[in-house]
Formats: structure tokens, sequence, C-alpha cells
């Protein structure tokens, strides 16, 4: 952990609310993208970030110094969403990818780009988390089974079935022909 | 030091508590039926899958992660196969039967690295042992009603569990297809009598006792030999 | 599409996602400094309390207490050599062991895992690998992964099946009856 951050957090201990404020500065984007993995949405994503801030606030007595600060801050964040995600009363929102444009007109690599995106929001969340921590966060397979409270077999397994979905998508919208697994 | 002995018992008792090696948390039927929904298949068939899935999640004929596990399975076969593996498992939630043997037997053949069709295979043999038993003891007249009908479909209210004749059906059901499928012959009734005995005397604790009891009681070679003709008769496959 | 292509696009369209999502977040640090403000405004009904009665207990209550952190706090001790997530319960488990030294990881798979891998722990590298699970009563069938090669028949399992070409153990866990 950086010097700076351990002070952060222990005078956020101390009840010092400025250097919660500079914690939430530095971690606020990638607590949002843990969020959004889960909830998809980005409206609800912002409301389970800034509980999480909150949450993780009130309970930074339980968390243990000589431990990763962003591992924990994460999985409180997982918890915040993963709550959510069971008390939403509307249906999942379906990510918006916005028609497919005329082959003809657009270059291939965009028409891919708008495929992959809607490919990743369409997955299932239990394969869709892992997968965003990865790419977005860059955690390693310990990491993000720390957060997502998998085993690490389980989170390499998800991983690849996510990618292998996703591929299987872009060549159900013809985007891709090639089926290599 | 008299006060801290009940303090250092307390200690080691929640150590050896916190050490054990928890399994997995369970997944959500909702989970279930969101990788359904996002797996390349006919919509008709992903939708009375989605049905027949809800209903057999709520009577407790089938565990969530079980199924969550077969269906990730089932993502990474190729198109056929997949329709195939779908086919198979509507098929058998039709049957009302309890799943969870029959999904973790594909999945310890997939683990094991077979081929879909050598699983398949299997998981088609188990699958009549499991029709053909449930026609026999409902002649026998220990299983009242086809379990498949026990009730309507699609909503249905949680269930404390499954009916408790399923158990019976599975286990008897297991038990001659563990047999034939190690290679036994289907002409052995007395080797497979033995090998149901075995079991529900094994599962006495956890099966209805008189269910048990009567069946024992009506336990013979001739009723093995008419499940496993029933199974096999061409007119089934 | 190689894996690495469809790699780099997922990175791609995530950075995207990323970049979009700093202005929605942009005085997230004075809402979330104003919201706890308001929450430490007024205090809960415990430190009320505390404040109205002051603190002291009978040296009885003292030791209960004491043991019930005790508990607690060996608990969290025994869970730091547990890989996550929570435990259900503290019951006796099952014990699932595998001897030998020369391995370098062994895990059991089965009906209680969806057939998924479940790591065994040599602590003290003395070769014995063991899990204790905490199995409800029923029949399992399972086998071990050692060095990722498949070994299903355990001396200490109730019996043996084979499918597939292969053996594989079962327990049967609580079930009290005997054949």
């Amino acid at each position: 952990m950086v010097l700076g951050e351990l002070e952060l957090v222990q005078r956020s201990l101390e009840g010092d609310l400025e250097a919660w404020g500079e914690i939430v500065r530095r971690y606020k984007e990638a607590v949002f993208g843990v969020a959004l993995a889960i909830l998809r949405n980005r409206a609800d994503a912002e409301d389970a970030t800034q509980e999480a801030f909150i949450r993780a606030y009130e309970r930074l007595h339980y968390y243990d110094l000589s431990r990763k600060f962003s591992t924990w801050l994460f999985t409180v964040t997982a918890n915040v969403a993963k709550n959510m995600l069971r008390k939403r009363r509307r249906p999942d929102p379906q990510p918006s990818p916005g028609r497919i444009p005329d082959p003809a007109e657009v270059v291939w690599k965009e028409e891919l780009h708008h495929a992959v995106k809607e490919a990743v929001w369409s997955l299932p969340e239990s394969y869709r988390a892992p997968l965003i921590l990865r790419y977005w966060h860059e955690m390693d397979l310990a990491e993000i089974a720390r957060v997502l409270g998998l085993r690490v077999g389980t989170v390499k397994t998800r991983l690849h079935r996510g990618r292998a979905l996703v591929r299987l998508r872009l060549v159900e919208q013809g985007v891709i022909h090639d089926v290599v697994q | 030091m008299k006060g801290w002995t009940p303090i250092a018992i307390a200690f080691l008792i929640g150590v050896l508590a916190g050490a054990q090696t928890p399994l997995a948390p369970p997944a959500s039927p909702d989970q279930v039926l969101e990788l359904l929904q996002a797996l390349p298949a006919p919509p008709d068939l992903k939708e009375s899958l989605a049905g027949e899935l809800t209903a057999a999640m709520n009577e407790q004929r089938l565990t969530p992660g079980v199924a969550l596990a077969f269906l990730g399975e089932v993502a990474e076969l190729s198109q056929a196969y997949r329709e195939d593996a779908l086919g198979i498992l509507n098929h058998a939630l039709a049957g009302g039967y309890i799943l969870d043997p029959l999904l973790n037997e594909a999945l310890k053949g997939l683990r094991l690295g077979r081929p879909w069709p050598e699983v398949a295979g299997v998981l088609k043999l188990r699958i009549r042992l499991l029709d053909a038993t449930q026609q026999v003891l409902q002649w026998q007249g220990v299983v009242l009603r086809p379990l498949g009908e026990a009730q309507p479909l699609p909503q249905r209210a949680p269930q404390p569990g499954p009916p408790p004749e399923a158990a019976l059906v599975l286990e008897i059901a297991w038990a001659i297809g563990d047999f034939l499928v190690a290679g036994g012959s289907p002409a052995d009734a007395v080797s497979m009598v033995e090998k149901v005995e075995e079991r529900l005397l094994r599962l006495r604790g956890l099966l209805p006792v008189e269910l048990v009891d009567h069946l024992l009681a009506e336990l013979s070679p001739a009723l093995v030999r008419q499940i496993v003709g029933l199974a096999l008769s061409p007119e089934r496959r | 599409m190689w894996s690495s292509d469809l790699e780099e696009r997922i990175r791609e369209v995530l950075a995207q996602e990323a970049e979009a999502a700093r202005q929605g977040l942009e005085g997230l640090e004075e809402r979330v400094m104003r919201a706890i403000a308001q929450r430490v405004a007024r205090p809960g009904l415990w430190r009320r309390l505390k404040e109205r009665w002051g603190l002291g207990f009978s040296p009885r209550w003292a030791l209960a207490g004491a043991a019930s952190l005790a508990l607690v706090l060996g608990f969290a001790l025994g869970r730091l050599f547990a890989p996550s997530p929570l435990p259900p319960s503290a019951q006796a488990g099952t014990l699932f062991a595998v001897v030998n030294p020369q391995a370098h990881s062994v895990a059991v798979m089965g009906d209680f895992s969806a057939w998924e891998p479940i790591p065994l722990s040599d602590p003290d590298g003395d070769g014995i690998w063991t899990a204790v699970l905490d199995l409800p009563p029923g029949r399992y069938e399972y086998a071990f992964l050692v060095d990722g090669k498949w070994v299903g028949q355990d001396p200490q399992a109730d019996e043996y099946v084979r499918s597939f070409g292969e053996y594989a153990s079962v327990r049967y866990v609580g079930t009290g009856g005997g054949a």
C-alpha cells in the first residue's frame, strides 16, 4: 500500500472527512467500474458508487490495515451492487447498442466495436462481472475471486466462458465468421 | 489463569470452525435463467426450458448452482451438440424427476474430457431408466401418479421439497444405471437387485421409511427385469 | 478472430466506458462527505446509551464477553487459512484427505461442487492434503485431481462407481443407514 493512502485511511478512521474525500477522488472511477460490471446501468452504478463509499467509511474499522485496500473497497462495492441488483423491481435494463449501421457506409472496425460493446453488456452478470474486472481494472484472478466471493478456478472458468459467449454473439450477428473456441 | 481456560477453548473452537473449506456461494435461479437467455439456441426451446427450469428449481428438484454449471458447459459446445444437450435437459425436466444427479453425471463426463455424444448416450440411458422405473413403480402402486403431473405448469408456489416418491424413483434408477454404465449385463437381474437393495438401505435414513420398506418387500429380479426391459426396448429409443 | 484480438477489443470498449463515466462522477467526493456528515450528526442509539449510563460490566459478564470475542477472533483466524467465500455454518464437516508428498496441487471435485475442483491444502508440507467440507446429508460422488490427473479411488470412500471409463468414489454423509 502507498504510504499516502495508509495515512489517508488512518486519518479517516480518526474522523477526518477530508481524508476520506481524497480516497473517494482516487478510487471513484474504479469503484464505479465494479458497480457497473454488476448493475449494467450507469445511473444505478452511480448510486451504488456513492453508497459504497459511505458504507466503506462506516465499516472502516473492520478493514485490516495489512491487506490491500483496493480489494477490500471493491468487495464492499460488489456487495452493495449485488444487494441493489436483488432489490431492483424493474427488469434488468438491456444495454442500448443502437442499430448496427450499414456495413457499406461504416468502417468495419467501428461496427466491430459496437458489436463487442453490445456483446459484453448483454452477458449474464455471473460472466460479465469477472470479465469487466479483468479487462477494465486489470485485476488478477485471485483479486477477482476475493472481490466477487468466488473460487479462483470458478473465476478462470467464467472468464473463459464469458469470452466464448462474446465471440458466439459476434458470430451470430455476422460480424465475425470463425468459431474458434 | 483459571479464567483464561474457557476463553482459550472458545478461541480453539472458533479456529477449527473457521478452518472449514466452504462450498461456493449458491447461485440464484435468476442467474440460471439469465444464462439460458444468453445461449445461442432456438427461442421456442429456450422458452420451454425457462418454464421447466423455474418449476424444477422452485420444487427443489434442481439446484441452481448445478444448473448454472451445466448450462455453462453447454455454452461451449458446437451448435448441434448444444441443441441436443438442451433438448435432453428439456425432456428430463418434463418428467418431474430430481435432476441434480443427471446434470452432475454430465458435468463429470465433460470434466473427464469425454466427447458430447458419449455423455449424451449415458444421459439418455439414465433418463430411460428413470422413465421405466417410474412407470413400473406406478404399476406396483408405489408411485400414485406420474411425477411430471404433480403440479400444474408454469407458475408454482415454492414447495418444501420434491415429492418423496421422486427420491425413490431416482435412487432405484440410479443404482441400476450405475451397474449398466459400468459394463454390467442387462440380463444379470440378481446383481442389479443387490445394488438397488444396498443403495436403499444406505439411504434409509434419508428416504421415506415406509416407501423404502414397501419397495424392499417388492424388490425382486422380476421387477428389475421389467424396469430394464422397458428402458432398453426399441420403442423407447 | 484470435483470442488476443478479442481481448484487445474488450479492453478498448471498457476504456471508452471509463471515459464516459468520468462526467457522471464529478462532485462525488462532496456528495459522499455531505452524506456521511449528515449521518454522523445524528449519533446512533448505542452511543447515546453509553453516554447516558457510562461503561462498566460485572466480572462474570466480562468473562462471557471475552469468551465470545475469543470465539469470533478464533473463527476469523481459522478463516485466514481457508479460501473465500464465507462459510455457512460451524457444524462438523466431512474430511477429504490425500497423502502424496510429491504432489504440487491436490483438489477434490464432485456432486457437491458441480464437479468444479475445490483445492485441498497442505500448510505444513508433510504431504497430507486435506479439506473439510460442510455437506448436507446425502450421497456424493467425487474424485481427486492430483497435479491435474484424475484419481477416482479414495481409500476412505464407502463405495466406487465406474463411468466414462474411470472410477469415482462415493461417500454417504449423515445417512445413518448401513448396508
